[in-house]
């Protein structure tokens, strides 16, 4: 009966069902009937990256007074030591860089910049991308065709294209990895939100509630934005994923924040270096990129898979 | 077919102006080309000396003009390092930046399309928690942190392949391992979800009931319908991976328009950096240009319609 995997019966009803009810079908349905069974409760996927994301947000906030050893002290006795139990003492649970410096502190500290720096350039570039969607997908007209055009023009210039040019004129600075950071991520929100708000552009409940002379800025703040906003959240926890991709390969390439600044990206690029000697100065922070990116990705899935099956996001 | 093509193609044209436009405002409005140029104690006549030796003294619509007129046509004047035009030296490490970038996307659709197929065929599998498990590290892991820990495996580990450089065919592999990780993941998601949708539709039914084969139904009617998004997707992914080349290329000291781009920041080679950003974007749009006639080869709606594939992914 099974032919495919997927129960024949249950496939039928899942496609009249899903054709009723939603604008689109979820691309990511459980079709096992465990799966069903458990979506009163996230799945495991999420729980891991909620967990995730609470581990970064408590060392972000609170980690240096959990962990008080000076991220600058240099020790050139105890250079390139290794973790805790492959070799190395408590004194340095994460081992030590090639200047002797603690690991577990520079980790912590990167992660005071890397993150909060990440968050600001997702909501900054949302708060344009939001705005420029909108415009384009309810207005329409020249205003459509001028923020395709714009789009396009940011999509033929890759971020680290981008971050070349800034940094050939002027220089490394914080402000400068932010705007690359803002200029090359507001594609992504305007792009589906000129989706979202095209579709609710021809929505029944939209055009009745033209038709009794809402204004339009009551029409906007009252009636799109609400139904606008759940679907910008789900992108923009996905987005910060990026966000930090985005950051820690700037440092790494040194088109970063530059300086005496600690960051994910710029520890990998130090411990390259030792690469031969002690492999894991490299490694360490590279599994924290790839954690924390983890961590909003699989938290941003649950919500994006939230959204289709209960149909406010457009697949 | 044709009215679409020069449709396209006009607006590739509109895009690439708009790119200029902003190379312009970011290098010379908003930024001093010469800044770190001039040495420090340089007197004011010196100074002047050397904007007007660069054309950089005239008003600034004027060299507005003349920028956009010169870029255009890929006309960037010389490179100040290395004294020859700059888009010369960017093209001359092109081709191997196009191997690396052409490497990574045959991997990169081999894995994802397997991987994506192979998971949707049986949903809540124990290998579809393997691929989707796959997918959601490709997508976490920095591009140059893989990199590096190729190299330890594959470089000072195993000694199979190189670690640096380009010296033999075996010098690509790694370089197109770390770039093809991410799009790879990104693809396996993208399929895995559309052929598990495709899987649902009433066609498929019917080619259940008639009694075709498990892999007939999922190469020959799942797969196809749901290779239109994979390859707009492909299409969209050629500017990240050309923007991935470039820290990849860092990663591995490969010979590619990466590392030239690299040296020419730290060198303040504007006129070289300038022509890096406009031979990416004219690859990009080049890129996005055959997608956009492959996906109306392929699919006889979107020629009827006119369609873009943008319009038609979405």
């Amino acid at each position: 009966m099974s032919t495919v995997g997927v129960p024949y019966r249950e496939s039928v009803t899942r496609s009249i069902g899903q054709s009723a009810r939603y604008a689109f079908p979820p691309a990511d349905v459980p079709t096992n009937a465990a799966a069903q069974r458990r979506t009163a409760w996230p799945p495991a996927s999420a729980v891991i990256g909620i967990s995730i994301l609470a581990i970064l947000a408590m060392v972000t906030l609170v980690g240096p007074s959990l962990w008080q050893v000076d991220p600058e002290a240099q020790d050139l006795v105890n250079r390139l030591m290794p973790p805790w139990g492959l070799g190395g003492t408590s004194a340095h649970p994460l081992g030590t860089d090639s200047l002797g410096r603690d690991t577990l502190a520079r980790l912590i500290t990167g992660g005071r910049v890397s993150l909060p720096l990440s968050v600001v350039a997702t909501i900054a570039s949302g708060a344009i991308g939001i705005t420029l969607g909108i415009m384009a997908g309810y207005g329409g007209g020249w205003v459509d065709r001028l923020v395709t055009w714009l789009s396009d023009v940011q999509l033929a210039i890759p971020f680290v294209v981008f971050a070349i040019a800034v940094t050939a004129v002027f220089g490394n600075s914080v402000g400068n990895v932010l705007v690359t950071l803002i200029v090359t991520g507001w594609v992504a929100y305007a792009r589906v939100m000129r989706l979202q708000a095209r579709s609710l552009r021809g929505a029944e409940w939209v055009l009745s509630a033209k038709s009794v002379g809402v204004s339009p800025v009551r029409l906007l703040t009252r009636h799109l934005l609400p139904n606008l906003w759940a679907p910008a959240v789900v992108l923009a926890t996905q987005q910060v994923g990026a966000m930090i991709l985005y950051e820690s390969s700037l440092s790494f390439l040194g088109l970063g924040i530059g300086g005496s600044t600690v960051t994910w990206g710029g520890m990998a690029a130090l411990g390259r270096e030792a690469i031969f000697k002690a492999p894991w100065v490299a490694a360490i922070p590279g599994i924290a990129i790839a954690l924390a990116i983890l961590g909003f990705n699989m938290t941003g899935d649950w919500l994006a898979t939230r959204g289709r099956r209960q149909g406010w996001l457009e697949a | 077919m044709v009215g679409f093509l020069v449709n396209r193609l006009l607006h590739a044209v509109a895009v690439l102006f708009g790119v200029v436009s902003v190379t312009f405002a970011l290098l010379h409005l908003a930024g001093d080309p010469l800044r770190g140029l001039i040495p420090p104690g340089a007197t004011p006549e010196v100074e002047s000396q050397v904007r007007t030796a660069y054309g950089l003294d005239r008003p600034l619509p004027e060299q507005y003009l003349d920028f956009v007129g010169g870029a255009m046509r890929g006309d960037f004047g010389d490179s100040w390092r290395q004294g020859r035009p700059a888009l010369e030296a960017v093209l001359e490490r092109l081709p191997a930046t196009l191997w690396l970038t052409a490497a990574a996307t045959i991997l990169a659709v081999a894995v994802g399309v397997l991987l994506g197929v192979s998971a949707a065929a049986r949903p809540g599998s124990a290998w579809d928690i393997v691929a989707r498990s796959m997918a959601l590290l490709g997508q976490a892991v920095p591009a140059f942190w893989l990199g590096t820990m190729l190299i330890l495996l594959f470089a000072v580990g195993l000694q199979w392949l190189p670690s640096s450089g380009l010296e033999g065919p075996g010098g690509i592999i790694l370089p197109a391992l770390s770039l093809a990780a991410y799009p790879a993941a990104t693809l396996t998601r993208l399929l895995r979800g559309s052929v598990i949708e495709m899987l649902g539709a009433d066609y498929i039914r019917t080619a259940r009931a008639k009694g075709l084969s498990r892999s007939r139904i999922l190469i020959g009617h799942a797969l196809r319908n749901a290779a239109l998004p994979a390859l707009a997707f492909t299409g969209l992914q050629v500017g990240f991976l050309l923007g991935g080349a470039v820290i990849v290329e860092g990663v591995f000291a490969y010979p590619g328009i990466g590392g030239l781009a690299l040296d020419a920041v730290a060198a303040r080679d504007i006129p070289l950096v300038e022509a890096f950003v406009w031979v990416v974007a004219v690859m990009i749009l080049v890129a996005n240009l055959l997608t956009d006639t492959l996906a109306m080869l392929l699919d006889p709606r979107l020629r009827e319609d006119g369609l873009t594939l943008g319009s038609a992914a979405s």
